[in-house]
């Protein structure tokens, strides 16, 4: 069959005709030496010499860079050649640069029409470029574990990478990391064609996402509709991201230094009481209860205002200043309840049991939450 | 740092030995010279990485283009991004080096039978071209492609006709397309 304008016209305008034009230079495959023994140099006198020849000099000098390139590539000695990557090794680079949050260190990593997922991929188009700065923002740290290469597939060689993740500041108030997540990477030549950040919510929305949201709602809530598309869904614009980093700090500095309430005390706190104590409720919030002295503070970031008034009285009973109503405080109650609280130290532990005058409720709030010592 | 076995790194001497200008030819021909000296690099490098699944001759050469002909379309975000850092640059009054492509089309006139044939869809014109410049026989470059001799042989037909009607406004006698059919 005849082609003819290809054959006539297109054939004979081969930009290249014949690939030893490009060959104006010498050219050797390059030896594996030592990279101190190498010569990677252009010799500049003999492209001088060549500019002559047309506009193949160009070429020619891009052809012993080329192979300058690739014997740096082979540097080594008699014994040893450094390796390209793997896609295990691929899979750690582009990992790397995805917990340093390098937005376009990752991109440069990208087959051209990867698919990539960012943590909230339930979403959909939502640009990862955005999520990677959101995720920096809000305090986000990815601990990737051991990749392990899975058999290959149509696309290319699959790679996962578990991981772990602090968020929300969560290694600064002492919770998390948090695991379960699984990076699932498809790999082909060096570069990532699918990232799926395969993100674990199951733990990290309980214990932060909606202890901070709270938090959020009762301090900030002019800002919820800023940083929330909905309640299970942050936003990520500019602004949005700057408020998340500002909050993140201030919700961090708000638990971790809660504000102390002092209280009208009979006497000093013992001695064993003294120092900072964390506990989980029943219901999941963080509770946190200082003793300093003769002063008493309660934190509950998720529910705003809630202040335990209390004074320790001579047999180390812990008395509330103001009468913790409780369900009593509910319209229609006949119930009627002064809360009082003794308490016990085990070693690192401490337990508040209450002392119930009514059996409207059976038990208070803070009973039976096991606190830990923070470290002073 | 892994320890490679001689033969292997003889192995990849020799095929780079053997095929480092056809392949820098393919790279140059598509994107010019300084780029094509990366893609070509890249492409050596993927080899290495894939040594073990090289073909033997005479497969070798197009699977090197096959390699070649992927990191080309990766470069191609890359030549955009670049593409708009000289616009930038352009507007702030700083010229930035001409394309090195335009400097290795060697005849007057090649230039816009080139162009045509950069006109042609994606697939067509990578088909064309290694039909014509890498001077492919149609069974590799179905290999190649992942297509039937004869759907190569409709996508050459298909794009030579174009190209006739592309070059006629331009001055080319081309034969009339009826002559395709053979009489």
């Amino acid at each position: 069959m005849s082609y003819d304008v290809i054959d006539r016209l297109v054939r004979p305008a081969n930009p290249v005709p014949d690939p030893r034009m490009l060959e104006p230079v010498e050219i050797s495959v390059p030896h594996v030496r030592r990279r101190d023994e190498m010569d990677t140099r252009v010799d500049i006198d003999q492209v001088e010499e060549t500019k002559s020849r047309g506009p193949w000099v160009g070429i020619a000098a891009a052809v012993v860079l080329l192979v300058g390139a690739l014997a740096l590539f082979l540097m080594t000695d008699d014994s040893d050649v450094a390796a390209p990557a793997t896609p295990v090794e691929t899979a750690n680079a582009y990992l790397e640069r995805y917990a340093a949050f390098d937005v376009d260190g990752v991109e440069a990593m990208l087959a051209e029409n990867a698919t990539v997922l960012p943590w909230e991929a339930y979403e959909p188009n939502r640009d990862w470029r955005n999520d990677v700065r959101y995720l920096e923002a809000a305090g986000f740290q990815l601990m990737v574990d051991q990749c392990t290469e899975l058999p290959a597939s149509s696309l290319g060689v699959r790679v996962n990478c578990p991981y772990e993740v602090h968020g929300l500041g969560s290694d600064q108030i002492g919770e998390g990391p948090f695991g379960g997540s699984v990076f699932r990477l498809v790999i082909e030549d060096g570069l990532v064609v699918s990232s799926d950040m395969g993100f674990d919510f199951s733990e990290f929305s309980g214990t932060m996402w909606f202890p901070f949201q709270s938090w959020i709602k009762e301090n900030h809530s002019a800002d919820f509709a800023a940083m929330y598309v909905h309640e299970g869904l942050s936003r990520q614009t500019d602004a949005a991201i700057a408020l998340w980093k500002q909050h993140v700090a201030e919700y961090v500095e708000y638990v971790t230094n809660p504000p102390a309430t002092t209280l009208p005390v009979e006497g000093a706190a013992p001695p064993e009481l003294a120092g900072t104590w964390r506990g989980r409720s029943e219901t999941g919030e963080m509770v946190t209860v200082g003793f300093d002295g003769t002063q008493i503070s309660v934190n509950i970031p998720e529910i705003t205002g809630f202040v335990l008034e209390a004074e320790i009285s001579d047999d180390g009973i812990l008395i509330p200043a103001t009468p913790d109503t409780g369900m009593a405080s509910t319209p229609g109650s006949q119930c009627s309840i002064d809360r009082q609280f003794t308490w016990s130290v085990e070693g690192d532990e401490l337990t508040l049991t209450e002392v119930v005058e009514d059996t409207c409720v059976t038990r208070g709030y803070l009973a039976g939450i096991a606190f830990s010592k923070l470290p002073s | 740092m892994h320890t490679v076995s001689p033969l292997r790194q003889r192995r990849f001497e020799e095929l780079y030995e053997r095929h480092l200008l056809e392949v820098f030819a393919y790279c140059v021909r598509r994107i010019g010279g300084s780029e094509a000296a990366d893609a070509c690099s890249e492409t050596f490098l993927v080899a290495w990485r894939r040594l073990d699944d090289l073909p033997e001759p005479p497969e070798t050469l197009p699977y090197l283009y096959g390699i070649a002909r992927r990191v080309i379309s990766n470069h191609a975000r890359s030549l955009r991004r670049r593409g708009r850092l000289d616009a930038r640059l352009a507007s702030l009054g700083v010229t930035t080096a001409p394309d090195p492509s335009l400097l290795v089309v060697q005849r007057d006139g090649d230039q816009e039978i080139v162009a045509a044939v950069r006109k042609l869809k994606p697939k067509d014109r990578e088909i064309v071209m290694l039909y014509a410049w890498e001077d492919l026989p149609r069974d590799t470059i179905a290999e190649m492609m992942g297509m039937t001799r004869s759907a190569i042989d409709q996508r050459i037909h298909r794009a030579n006709q174009r190209l006739a009607r592309i070059l006629q406004p331009h001055g080319y006698s081309t034969p009339p397309i009826a002559q395709e059919g053979g009489t």
